[in-house]
């Protein structure tokens, strides 16, 4: 079930069925990503294309087997879609991935390190003071706090976590500035040729590049993959993303702000104004805004940073009567559909049945060539922790094939 | 204000029983605060007064847990009045009641992850709240000793840092009498 869908179900039984709300929501509270048991054979040499989340995670997991492999990313920084500021405010913020979409015990689950003595602090998310802005009107929904809760990092950030715990371990084997503008899996191994013509070769490649990138077709495919493999790449949806920080003098926001029917809101998860510095140690007042999609492409569609916050604010100041220019202070604007190797948010709805586009993308090519990323976690799709589940799994089916 | 509430529910505790039927009733049932949460209460209900034929006042005094998983955890007590028009041996009928609940909610607000083992310790803090609430029911009436009840609450959630704030809630359950009476 995708995020979306589930959140639909839940939202509806919320209303509709309350007696069986409460177990659906459940369902999702706590959610185990067990490292694969391996025992394969494997010798040889897996280069992954994509140093994200699930890239990393599946270095991770190669490092763990002892495995050799190497971390091509096209980018001049890892993270993918998981981006921190640390100059911004007083405390880091994530321009990209920012919420623990299940519980976080996930996270010790994703370093399986059971020896690991370290702690972190989280932020149990719900937020205490909701409106929404419909039709010219703003209301207040504070309900909304004993419905809807999630986590968040305290003192870090996604990017934090990975920089903290995960990267260190794989940082001889990650080479940034390296785009892949051909994979040749024509002969016995498998050929990655780069943008300034360097020549890579390795028994397997395991590609977490986003679905976006496979769908612009940056990557030529020696030779070309099926026709059923690059429809289904075809049928995810993925539109653009941008994230917008603002710092005020003042705290004249909700802890959340949605936009038409509340409802309708959350079912979509479009676009959401909300106080980034909830539960977190800071004297200073930040307001964050996520859009996706046509809600993204309203401001992406403007070009300039300085038209974005313009716009920005002027809708604030509709809202809030004035307050938001009076009170402003700085600016930061993260638009994933300018960056060139990301090229919009993340996978949001699927043409067909979901887990036929998904297992269809996963499908190995050759034995040579895997899929992984957040859009192929069925379960948990469009999360980091589903990208590294998809990594985990895509790892686990490689060495096993093996 | 929180006084004025425990001396209501002490009213309503000690009044004097007046009616000699229906007996008593014991409501054990799934309590569901704001849909999401899940939690459980047991009422006792009695009548108050009856008047005519087929109106019926009654007091019921509920005690009960809810909790939003890994989010939060309450308590509460909730007197009410309530009124059924039901004739006598009328087996279906529906219910008003107004009251006002004391509700105690501990909130998981943040924590400590322990990266080895996955576990948490959670930070917490305690809120309490009044909750004045309106509720609209179906129920059942025992037949011999077991009866059932389905009903939805919308009221006002007073206290905390936020004010006031919506609150909905529906429940259902058993009802037993409790043949106490002559």
């Amino acid at each position: 079930m995708t995020r979306k869908a589930f959140i639909e179900k839940a939202l509806k039984a919320g209303i509709g069925l309350p007696f069986f709300s409460s177990l659906l929501l459940e369902s999702c509270n706590r959610y185990d990503l067990d490292l694969p048991d391996l025992h394969g054979t494997f010798e040889g040499k897996v280069i992954i294309v994509g140093a994200g989340a699930a890239g990393l995670a599946a270095g991770h997991l190669l490092q763990r087997y002892d495995v050799d492999f190497e971390i091509i990313e096209a980018a001049p920084v890892w993270g993918g879609r998981m981006k921190k500021i640390t100059d911004f405010a007083d405390f880091p913020i994530d321009l990209g991935a920012e919420w623990i979409h299940t519980h976080p015990a996930i996270l010790s689950d994703i370093l399986s390190s059971p020896d690991i003595n370290a702690d972190i602090d989280i932020i149990v998310y719900s937020p205490q003071t909701t409106q929404t802005w419909n039709n010219g009107r703003l209301r207040d929904h504070n309900y909304i706090s004993k419905l809807y809760s999630e986590w968040k990092f305290k003192h870090t950030t996604w990017f934090g976590f990975f920089e903290e715990y995960i990267v260190p371990g794989l940082e001889d084997r990650i080479t940034l500035n390296t785009p892949v503008v051909e994979v040749d899996y024509s002969m016995g191994k498998v050929q990655l040729k780069t943008k300034t013509g360097q020549v890579l070769e390795a028994d397997k490649v395991l590609l977490t590049v986003p679905i976006k990138i496979l769908q612009s077709e940056h990557i030529a495919f020696v030779p070309p993959l099926a026709e059923a493999k690059t429809d289904a790449i075809g049928q995810v949806s993925v539109g653009d993303g941008i994230k917008i920080f603002v710092e005020f003098q003042d705290c004249f926001y909700p802890d959340m702000l949605s936009f038409g029917p509340i409802l309708k809101a959350f079912r979509e998860e479009e676009k959401f104004v909300y106080n980034a510095a909830f539960g977190k140690e800071s004297s200073r007042h930040i307001l964050g805004l996520f859009a996706i999609n046509e809600k993204a492409t309203a401001y992406t569609q403007l070009g300039t940073d300085a038209a974005i916050i313009e716009q920005f604010l002027a809708e604030l100041d509709e809202i809030f009567e004035g307050q938001a220019s009076a009170s402003y202070v700085q600016h930061i604007i993260q638009n994933w559909s300018a960056e060139p190797y990301i090229q919009g948010a993340y996978s949001y709805d699927f043409e067909d049945k979901q887990w036929r586009v998904v297992e269809a993308i996963q499908e190995p090519v050759a034995d040579r060539l895997f899929f992984a990323g957040e859009a192929l976690s069925i379960d948990h799709q469009a999360t980091v922790h589903g990208a590294c589940a998809s990594a985990f799994d895509t790892v686990a089916r490689m060495l096993k094939e093996s | 204000m929180q006084a004025m509430h425990f001396l209501l529910l002490m009213v309503l505790a000690g009044t004097t029983l007046q009616a000699q039927e229906p007996p008593p009733e014991l409501h054990i049932g799934y309590f569901a605060p704001f849909g999401a949460q899940i939690g459980g209460s047991v009422a006792y209900a009695d009548v108050l007064k009856r008047l005519g034929g087929m109106h019926q006042w009654w007091w019921r005094a509920e005690a009960g847990y809810f909790a939003q998983p890994n989010v939060s955890d309450g308590m509460f007590l909730h007197p009410e009045v309530e009124y059924r028009p039901c004739r006598p041996g009328q087996h279906f009928y529906g219910s008003f009641s107004i009251g006002s609940s004391l509700a105690y909610t501990l909130s998981k607000r943040e924590g400590t992850l322990n990266l080895a083992n996955g576990d948490i310790e959670y930070r917490t803090e305690g809120t309490w709240f009044i909750i004045p609430r309106i509720s609209l029911g179906i129920e059942v009436a025992p037949r011999k000793r077991l009866g059932g009840y389905l009903r939805a609450s919308y009221g006002q959630q007073l206290g905390g840092d936020n004010g006031r704030q919506a609150f909905f809630s529906a429940s259902a359950g058993l009802a037993f009498s409790m043949h106490s009476k002559p």
